[in-house]
């Protein structure tokens, strides 16, 4: 292993170490220099030229260029800051880089570096060229006149998301940010993973749901783990006060399990709630409903707690569980099932370093979406083999796979053999499956189960059960009409209307995601932790402070 | 006291550069006692100003052949030119209007607009007639200080006149700088 060394920067020694640019070495140190196509979780690309330095007499970028052991390095001078200029002009004036009606202004990295140089004119004639806007994508808009080139987008969707969607097209300045074989965005084999967004510099890929809804300084960014699967990304939510919304939600670069990949689900479809919200408490009485206080409808639950079962889905965060576990002791079961076919034996962290996959009826571009990135991006790079049993051809349509029947698979176990690093990933599998996955010593096995809290339920000791009884208290968001027969007396707390509700003598309106404080367990079995981003519309139930002697108001 | 003859006009602009010019209130006031003089001005009302006048501001883009021959008599009588606002700096919101030709423009806002009916473009002699493309004011004639913003803060306007009047170079920066 190469130590470490020193390089003059600015004409003081400092230290660098190998596998440094120069941009990293005199980042490190707290010397700045300004650039734009660079971003912390990308492979550098040198497309800007923003960042150049001076090293032996050449004018350099400095984030693509290695650093050496005893280069001399001048990071600002008059010579470089007009390189630097003129670099800003024409990316400024090569498109329109007009801020005023621009969604990004406030929170734009090309605006930033044209406060940092004082840009106060244009010295190029603008305007000169009209690009087109794509706005065929359900969530994102990309306004090619706000492009400016720098790859970021290329590179996020490939390197880091696995997705390989986006490319370029044409030449020079009449270059454009291409999907697929250059067809619509919305009609490409984008996965809607955000990821492009989420590194544009510029306003050229915009989120259709987050825009205009509120500038950099209007959000308060809150750190939590994503609740929408059991992988538990970790993200950023953006929520604005002032209009008690949730604007956008951004993954975290630096924190486990999936360092800022994100999926569809995680990043799009938690804001577009498309169920009915619950705000009022409800009695039926006969055939009729009524809207009653919650106070009553929580006298009525207490009244006949004691005489029925509760039953919970994977919904509920850890502190829900312990409340209803304190309420209903005993009587407390799982609506799903919580043990899992097999049992997981590897992490996450495990398919960064697979040399092959078996995924089980599972669609990884549409359900844990971020996992599907890591087993796209190691097969991609040709570092790891595809296994899909029993997928449907639209499956990863894109990567080189086995597609076997799961007949097909069992007949052919001897292919796990050649393998140092498998993994299997699976939600459910068949009793034949299970034996052979079972015995295999060094396969490992990651079960995906389709609930968040799955892990929560098992370790609270709350065990799988069929509705039974003719006094039922049903917990969750996730309730489905087929979980309950007809029970003569079913108290339901839950945060939208469903089936469930239907058949309901006393429905509570509860908190649901972003209105809860709590933790849950992911599929690794980490503690996550969730915060209350906005208030709720209404006075709804707390299933963890439930009849606690001191409700506290939220 | 040595006085300094400002000579403001709009052009292709909403006035919002004027109105936070005299959101300057009672800086103003301390402008004209350390010697300014507003000749003509749309808040003055008079249409030229005197040879030699010494700063000439100009707001909004070129985009007739009026605009254009208003800001080349401006710099002909103007010691120093300064560009107000984001449509004098960059163009502003005006060049949208650059990605079509003048007949699609007068065509869609004349004729094909929803709301109108049997209508025509106006075609009286003293209207401006529309430039190919909207400039902005440096790529007519020099412009010596740049204030951009959308309208620029009131305090960067009287930054800029402040120094002027005192002799001295502005510079834009921080809070003063800003582009929407």
């Amino acid at each position: 292993m190469d130590s470490k060394f020193t390089i003059t920067l600015n004409g003081k020694e400092v230290e660098a170490l190998p596998d440094q640019t120069i941009l990293d070495v005199a980042r490190s140190h707290g010397v700045h220099i300004p650039a734009l196509c660079n971003h912390k979780a990308l492979v550098p690309r040198g497309s800007c030229r923003l960042c150049v330095v001076e090293e032996g007499g050449r004018v350099r970028a400095s984030c693509t260029t290695p650093a050496e052991r005893g280069m001399k390095i001048v990071t600002d001078s008059p010579r470089l800051r007009a390189a630097r200029e003129v670099v800003l002009q024409l990316i400024f004036t090569g498109r329109n880089h007009y801020c005023m009606y621009c969604e990004v202004s406030g929170n734009c990295e090309l605006q930033d570096l044209g406060y940092e140089f004082g840009m106060d004119h244009f010295t190029f004639p603008t305007y000169e060229n009209r690009f087109p806007v794509d706005n065929s994508h359900e969530f994102i808009l990309l306004d090619h006149n706000r492009c400016v080139l720098c790859g970021r987008c290329i590179r996020a969707c490939a390197d880091l998301a696995g997705h390989n969607v986006l490319t370029e097209k044409s030449r020079g300045y009449r270059t454009l940010i291409a999907a697929d074989l250059d067809i619509p965005l919305g009609f490409s084999s984008c996965v809607s993973c955000g990821s492009c967004v989420q590194v544009c510099p510029t306003g050229a890929f915009i989120e259709k749901r987050s825009a205009y809804q509120g500038k950099k300084e209007q959000i308060k960014i809150v750190r939590m783990a994503c609740d929408m699967c059991p992988v538990g990304c970790a993200v950023d939510v953006h929520g604005n006060p002032e209009t008690n919304s949730v604007v956008k939600i951004h993954g975290d670069w630096d924190a486990p399990p999936t360092f800022g990949l994100m999926c569809r689900t995680g990043r799009y479809l938690s804001l577009f709630d498309g169920h009915t919200r619950l705000t009022n408490a409800k009695f039926r009485q006969d055939s009729k409903v009524l809207d009653i206080a919650l106070e009553g409808a929580l006298n009525l639950f207490a009244a006949r707690m004691d005489q029925g079962t509760a039953y919970v889905d994977g919904s509920l965060y850890n502190e829900e569980l312990a409340r209803l576990k304190e309420l209903f002791p005993g009587q407390l079961f799982s609506l799903h099932p919580v043990t899992p076919p097999l049992p997981s034996t590897a992490r996450i962290r495990d398919l960064g370093e697979a040399d092959l996959f078996v995924l089980f009826r599972l669609d990884l571009d549409r359900e844990y979406g971020a996992l599907g990135s890591l087993v796209k991006k190691r097969v991609r790079s040709g570092a790891a083999r595809l296994v899909l049993v029993d997928g449907s051809p639209e499956v990863f349509e894109k990567l080189p796979a086995e597609r076997l029947s799961s007949k097909a698979f069992l007949a052919r176990l001897d292919m796990l053999e050649g393998a140092a690093a498998a993994v299997a990933l699976y939600r459910d599998l068949g009793d034949k499956e299970k034996e052979a996955l079972e015995k295999r010593e060094g396969l490992r096995r990651i079960w995906l189960h389709g609930e968040t809290n799955t892990v929560g339920l098992a370790r609270y000791g709350i065990e799988h059960a069929p509705v039974k009884g003719d006094t039922v208290f049903l917990f969750g968001g996730n309730l489905r009409e087929s979980d309950v027969g007809n029970p003569a007396f079913l108290v339901c707390f839950t945060p939208y209307e469903n089936g469930v509700t239907k058949k309901a003598a006393v429905v509570v309106p509860t908190l649901k995601g972003f209105e809860k404080n709590g933790t849950l367990f992911n599929l690794e079995g980490e503690l996550l932790t969730r915060a209350a981003v906005v208030t709720p519309p209404a006075p709804l139930a707390d299933i963890a402070k439930l009849l606690s002697p001191t409700p506290e108001k939220r | 006291m040595k006085t300094v003859k400002i000579a403001s006009t709009w052009c292709e602009g909403c006035s919002g550069c004027h109105m936070s010019f005299l959101d300057m209130d009672e800086r103003l006031v301390e402008l004209i006692g350390k010697g300014l003089e507003l000749t003509a001005t749309p808040i003055t009302d008079l249409k030229i100003p005197p040879l030699g006048t010494d700063i000439g501001i100009i707001e909004g883009s070129v985009a007739t052949d009026h605009h254009e021959e208003e800001v080349k008599e401006l710099r002909k009588r103007c010691k120093l030119i300064v560009a107000l606002g984001d449509c004098a700096v960059f163009g502003g919101i005006h060049t949208m209007r650059n990605y079509f030709t003048v007949e699609e423009l007068l065509e869609r806002g004349y004729v094909s607009t929803e709301s109108t009916v049997n209508g025509t473009p106006p075609t009286s002699p003293e209207l401006g007639k529309l430039l190919p493309k909207v400039l902005a004011v440096n790529e007519v004639v020099k412009v010596d200080f740049y204030i951009p913003g959308c309208p620029p803060p009131a305090d960067a306007i009287y930054h800029v006149l402040n120094e002027l009047i005192e002799g001295r170079m502005p510079k834009l920066e921080g809070k003063l700088l800003h582009y929407d």
